[in-house]
């Protein structure tokens, strides 16, 4: 559990830290289309060269860790808050801040989600995460 | 415990962490304490009784004595291993062998030395299978 790496990284649920990450990793797909026109031939020959423009960007981000059990009351006692947030398709915030007071934070919701296990007061969880947009973390502002 | 605000949660969490981090890190030791003894229970230990004394001797051959025997008690004579013990290393052959409390018995008493050499040391060796000659020269088992 690489916790050092990933320190200060957090799950927050409407401004609460509900959860703290171990494991980050993100990823990034970009949608393209193809822009080749009756010009764009290989010089000398007779084919087409193919020419192609990113027309979207998408990002997800795996993460693992821990997340804090419920000390709520109701049906959800006992469950992670952040499970809680999961299976409502919540807006979640993934934070990390540097020691430098710098970071970002990234917004969205989890499209898979899992706990593999609890010990006393809190879950080990995976899951991924659909970044839908990302903010800069500058210390004052 | 109350988690109510920003700071103890994060607190929590890294605590939690860390005691997740050491558990895992537990769990990855492989303990053979439990396995030896199981296996001294499927091999019980060997008995000798001696000049009234009751001496215990491990059911195979002990690593620490296997590694003083190869290393000075085995000579190449040809395509053949001999077992030939130095005069030297005699009296530590036999306190690896039986103990130190066998050798100090030895020490305080009138047993001959051929006895030990002729009849006890092949027996032993023999159990723990090495068969060797029981027939000694001077100097030699």
């Amino acid at each position: 559990m690489p916790a050092i790496k990933f320190a200060n990284t957090v799950v927050e649920v409407e401004s609460q830290v509900v959860a703290n990450v171990t494991a980050f990793n993100r990823n990034i797909s970009v949608s393209e289309e193809n822009i080749t026109g009756s010009e764009d031939v290989v010089v000398g020959q007779d084919v087409l060269q193919s020419e192609f423009a990113s027309i979207a960007v998408e990002e997800t981000a795996t993460i693992e860790g821990v997340a804090i059990e419920d000390s709520g009351t109701g049906l959800d006692v006992g469950q992670s808050e952040l499970r809680d947030a999961a299976e409502t398709g919540a807006t979640v915030t993934v934070t990390h801040t540097r020691s430098t007071g710098y970071g970002w934070s990234l917004s969205g919701f989890f499209t898979a989600y899992a706990e593999t296990g609890s010990t006393a007061g809190v879950y080990r969880f995976s899951g991924t995460f659909r970044v839908n947009s990302k903010t800069e973390i500058v210390p004052g502002s | 415990m109350a988690l109510n605000d920003r700071e103890t949660r994060l607190a929590y969490l890294n605590d939690k962490v860390e005691q997740l981090a050491e558990e895992q890190e537990a769990e990855l030791v492989s303990d053979y304490d439990e396995a030896e003894a199981e296996y001294r229970k499927v091999k019980p230990p060997i008995h000798i009784r001696f000049r009234g004394h009751d001496f215990v001797l491990p059911a195979t051959m002990p690593f620490s004595f296997s590694m003083f025997f190869m290393r000075n008690c085995v000579k190449r004579k040809g395509d053949k291993l001999f077992m030939e013990v130095p005069d030297d290393k005699v009296a530590e052959l036999i306190e690896r062998m039986f103990g130190s409390a066998f050798l100090k018995l030895l020490e305080e008493t009138d047993v001959e030395l051929g006895f030990v050499v002729d009849h006890m040391i092949p027996d032993i060796m023999g159990k723990w299978g090495q068969q060797v000659a029981s027939k000694a020269e001077r100097g030699n088992v």
